[in-house]
């Protein structure tokens, strides 16, 4: 059974669509799936709408939980874990596409990549985003020769006990927590596979702002993991 | 198994890098330079430097010109949102209007 954790802050207008598109698409693949939603305590009644879908979805399937990140992890109970973006960035349309993936390779992570691989793509970066991105990227592979082609990427699938040793063994947060997951699976011997992904930047919000301070961030995790690992 | 960290392994790369250059600077190679070749050993570091910094800087322009923007995916979305939306609301769900006030079903 594949468990779908989705961490959220305010997405009561991003999460019940999400839902639907799951339900949508993995029905249609004939996927055994649960979502745990891990609300860090949004404001904007988020927790309502995951209640008002787990009615509609059944509360087997439907989870809401109200803790941190990641701890979602203890709730779920399928074998197999996704870890997806709330805010429709991700479209579940490529979950099929990675159980699928995961099978034919027998790989222990499938992650999402929107920078290699026919059909992938990002919509909504202007010019300034995407010489951002791939400066970073380039800079990512140089240092840390990772085998994967999108590092920062958060749309993967894992065999449940891989990922819940990644989570024990990685200490870092945001960005450099997904490039810090990668880095450790390949040392410890884990097998990547990849599938491309299209990425739909901000659907309702105005310009991806990426800001000087987090591209510090950035940098001071690249080079973190340059020197430890 | 990787032993030694990519930072280990850069600083081992740059060192012998460096000796290398140094042997031939003080002509422990026996090498035959012509004058072309000798001046490019004096200067090999910061030629390797400036070949190596515009290879990055050509690929990153490539890479960004070449870039796949996917309108398609997201007139998909919005179309899927579309949809969604009536299905969720024959459903029973009610969604909440930024404004503030309730649509019902």
């Amino acid at each position: 059974m594949y468990s779908i954790i989705l961490p959220t802050y305010n997405e009561r207008d991003n999460l019940p669509l999400l839902v639907w598109m799951i339900d949508k698409y993995l029905g249609a693949a004939n996927i055994q799936y649960e979502i745990v939603i891990v609300d860090d305590g949004s404001p904007d009644g988020t927790q309502e709408a995951a209640k008002q879908l787990a009615k509609i979805y059944s509360e087997d399937r439907i989870l809401g939980l109200g803790t941190a990140y990641l701890h979602g992890l203890k709730h779920a109970k399928g074998d197999h874990v996704i870890l997806m973006d709330a805010d429709l960035s991700h479209h579940p349309k490529f979950i099929p596409q990675m159980v699928a993936k995961m099978r034919s390779g027998s790989f222990d992570i499938v992650t999402g990549s929107r920078y290699e691989g026919e059909g992938c793509g990002v919509y909504g970066w202007d010019l300034r985003r995407k010489v951002i991105s791939r400066g970073a990227n380039f800079l990512a592979q140089l240092l840390l020769r990772p085998g994967v082609s999108d590092l920062t990427g958060s749309f993967r699938l894992y065999k449940r006990e891989v990922l819940q040793r990644l989570v024990d063994s990685c200490t870092s947060k945001g960005y450099v927590f997904q490039m810090e997951m990668m880095v450790r699976a390949r040392h410890l011997g884990y097998s990547i596979g990849e599938v491309p992904i299209t990425f739909v930047d901000r659907m309702f919000y105005g310009d991806s702002k990426l800001g000087g301070s987090e591209i510090v961030q950035y940098l001071k995790g690249l080079l973190t993991l340059f020197a430890t690992t | 198994p990787m032993a030694l960290t990519k930072l280990m392994q850069w600083l081992l790369g740059g060192g012998c890098f460096i000796a290398l250059w140094l042997a031939l600077m003080h002509d422990l190679i026996p090498v035959e330079l012509t004058p072309m070749g000798r001046h490019v050993t004096n200067w090999l570091p910061l030629y390797a430097g400036g070949l190596f910094g515009l290879a990055s800087a050509l690929t990153i322009v490539y890479r960004v010109l070449m870039f796949n923007d996917c309108p398609e995916a997201h007139s998909e979305l919005v179309r899927e949102i579309d949809e969604a939306k009536a299905d969720l609301a024959k459903r029973g769900f009610k969604f909440v209007d930024p404004k503030g006030d309730k649509k019902t079903s």
